[in-house]
């Protein structure tokens, strides 16, 4: 069954449509810089972007927006679009700022935190409950939902002590909250605590 | 060496510590037959702690130290492997740092080499061996003075007198046949020597390995400074990256790399080695089976792959710092997120409920079948079920028109039966409403009162079930919350 038509880069397209990759993954890493003139051409054909950053270590496919004036019908939606929750958007702000600290700091190139620490961070912003074990069960919820979308990615397991389970914060989040993102965050908060100014 | 520059030498310098630690005698046996028998450079944590638990237990060591928290006396010998372990490395006598699999690894840090070499000086040796130590000071005088001379007629006369030498040594060898040899003393003495400098390299490397560290984190730190103005960043990192190269320890390892890297100097070393070995096993010499130098090349090779690695993160982070792009992009991040922060704080007493979300363009949505693992958790969706027993098999059309045959919902009606019920109350049930008033219009009325729910914010649709009653069947449903969004 082998076919000659299949591309070189074949290989690196696929695993793109599953997700980002990243430097990590070496064989496919290298072969997506070695192909990356290819591969944006190709996506471009389809209305989809190639986007590569090199200094943070990853490569993904974004899918801009449809423009409205161009006339054209609007290309179907590829790209799963995630609703956060107020709470999953914090530990967002919590863990990009995480992994902003730890670049400073310096130490290795891959951010692993601990459950224990990823709630200890999220939960200063919420009022301590008289029943806080309730508040560390409920922020399991935002976990969750950034382990979905490949935001946090488990890497340890500890079965004696959940709160030891260990998650790499992956560096896509930059890329997934990056400023103009924060902007919109920050002013959707503004219109919640202040709602008349608006 | 002032009395002040000493006070703060105590306060500060961690090898200082080590050494008056109190539990520094427990530590070091323990780190000594751990990493050093073994010759290990990295270990695992669990297994550290493992190797740590049972060494208190074969020792049956007290902790009467106070370097673990007291109240762990009733703990059992694992507890206060890993506390001794967490505190060793917040103290930085160990180095921990997470893996490429993200499990936590351990390390000597460069001040506990520092106090184990010095210690291992303390003891007794079985001889000092004065020769072979002069000699290689004596050499090595030779060949700085010889070396450095630029003179080329005193160089030329220099090697002539090697060459006369040297044709002397041959007639000599030629008339007697006999070639002077080292005694089993000499050998020891100078395998002594050996082994104690390529251990000594070993160390170095650490140190080597925490400047380059040193030079990296002092960029970043220097980076998130808000008013430095780039020029000066700039000229910041070019320097530090020439004072890299240029330094003298930079320049060293690195021609030190090279001639380790170099294939025919490998095998000269490897064939060396082996060789002494040899040697050693025919004069009978004892060396305590100790295979250190057998594996000098691995370990030097493990070593200072560490440095390479570090070295390079180093230019990754250079390029980070150097694109000008990142550094503005960075700081405003770090504002917004300043920002945010403030204004989650500001409404601790009032945390946005469902009507905050923010849209994250995630992965490509591909949901073939051959894509799904079995490991995958698949959501389950809030289908309506009919598990046995519920709702029935009676399909006669009497009961189906109780079903089915409403169209005339009256919407307002139920909104307004919602917000008379919310009134006094935060939530209300799709149930508690239907026990109120009743399924006047079957099925279309419950899928109303789901539509209702599902077009605002405020109410919430729940996956777990909730069964509802609709005359005299029980319907499984998923729960539907409907919550005042003043509240």
């Amino acid at each position: 069954m082998a076919d000659n038509n299949i591309s070189p880069f074949a290989h690196v397209f696929l695993k793109l449509m599953q997700g980002p990759v990243y430097e990590e993954d070496k064989a496919y890493w290298k072969d997506l810089l070695g192909w990356q003139t290819e591969l944006s051409k190709y996506l471009n054909q389809v209305g989809l972007q190639l986007i590569i950053n090199e200094s943070d270590g990853f490569a993904r496919i974004l899918q801009p927006e449809a423009d409205d004036t161009s006339g054209e019908k609007p290309l179907p939606r590829l790209m799963r679009k995630t609703r956060l929750t107020y709470e999953a958007t914090l530990l967002c702000i919590v863990l990009r700022e995480a992994l902003d600290e730890f670049d400073i700091k310096g130490n290795g190139t891959r951010l692993f935190m601990t459950q224990k620490e990823i709630k200890e961070r999220l939960a200063l912003f919420f009022k301590e409950r008289n029943n806080k074990s309730k508040l560390l069960k409920d922020l399991n919820k935002p976990i969750n939902s950034l382990l979905n979308i490949g935001i946090l990615k488990a890497t340890r397991e500890d079965a004696a002590n959940k709160e030891l389970h260990q998650y790499e914060v992956k560096r896509v989040i930059k890329a997934l909250v990056n400023n103009e993102k924060l902007e919109e965050i920050k002013s959707k908060l503004k219109l919640h605590v202040n709602p008349v100014q608006q | 060496m002032t009395y002040d520059q000493l006070c703060n030498l105590y306060a500060q310098s961690i090898t200082l510590k080590i050494l008056r630690a109190r539990s520094a005698p427990m530590m070091l046996s323990f780190f000594h037959q751990t990493f050093k028998e073994k010759n290990h450079t990295t270990i695992p944590n669990v297994e550290l702690v493992t190797r740590l638990s049972d060494y208190l237990v074969a020792t049956g060591y007290r902790a009467t130290d106070d370097e673990i928290d007291a109240t762990g006396l009733l703990d059992n010998e694992d507890e206060r492997a890993r506390k001794y372990v967490e505190q060793w490395s917040n103290k930085g006598f160990l180095r921990k740092y997470p893996d490429d699999d993200g499990n936590d690894i351990h390390e000597l840090s460069s001040d506990m080499e520092k106090v184990m070499h010095w210690v291992s000086t303390l003891q007794k040796r079985e001889f000092v061996g004065t020769e072979s130590r002069f000699k290689d000071i004596f050499s090595k005088l030779k060949e700085l003075v010889d070396q450095s001379n630029k003179d080329p007629k005193q160089r030329i006369q220099e090697l002539e007198r090697k060459k006369f030498e040297i044709e002397q040594e041959i007639k000599s060898i030629t008339i007697t046949g006999k070639v002077q040899v080292f005694d089993d003393t000499q050998i020891k003495e100078r395998c002594y020597d050996v082994n104690r400098m390529s251990r000594e390299l070993l160390s170095d490397f650490k140190e080597v390995e925490q400047n380059f560290e040193q030079i990296t984190q002092e960029i970043y730190r220097k980076q998130s400074e808000r008013d430095i103005a780039k020029g000066a960043l700039l000229a910041y990192t070019l320097d530090s990256f020439e004072a890299l190269r240029q330094k003298d320890q930079g320049k060293s390892f690195y021609s030190f790399w090279q001639f380790l890297m170099d294939e025919t100097k490998q095998e000269e070393m490897r064939e060396l080695i082996e060789k002494l070995y040899n040697l050693l096993e025919e004069r009978n010499i004892d060396y305590k089976n100790d295979r250190f130098l057998k594996k000098l090349k691995q370990f030097l090779h493990a070593s200072g792959k560490k440095v390479i690695d570090a070295n390079k993160k180093l230019s990754d982070k250079l390029s980070r710092v150097l694109s000008e792009k990142n550094l503005t992009d960075h700081r405003k991040a770090m504002e917004l997120i300043n920002d945010i922060r403030q204004l989650a704080f500001q409404t601790l007493d009032n945390v946005p409920g469902e009507e905050f979300y923010i849209d994250i363009e995630s992965d490509p949505e591909i949901d073939m079948l051959d894509r799904w693992e079995m490991a995958d958790d698949k959501k389950t969706h809030p289908d309506v079920e009919f598990p046995e027993g519920i709702g029935g098999n009676d399909f006669s059309d009497a009961d189906m028109d109780a079903l089915f045959n409403h169209f005339n919902i009256d919407r307002a009606l139920l909104e307004d039966r919602i917000s008379t019920q919310l009134q006094n109350k935060k939530q209300i049930s799709l149930k508690e409403l239907v026990d109120i008033y009743g399924t006047e219009k079957g099925l279309t009325e419950l899928i109303t009162y789901f539509s209702i729910a599902s077009q605002s914010s405020s109410h919430i649709i729940l996956e777990t079930p909730d069964p509802v009653s609709l005359g005299n069947r029980v319907i499984n449903m998923p729960m539907v919350l409907f919550t005042n969004s003043q509240n």
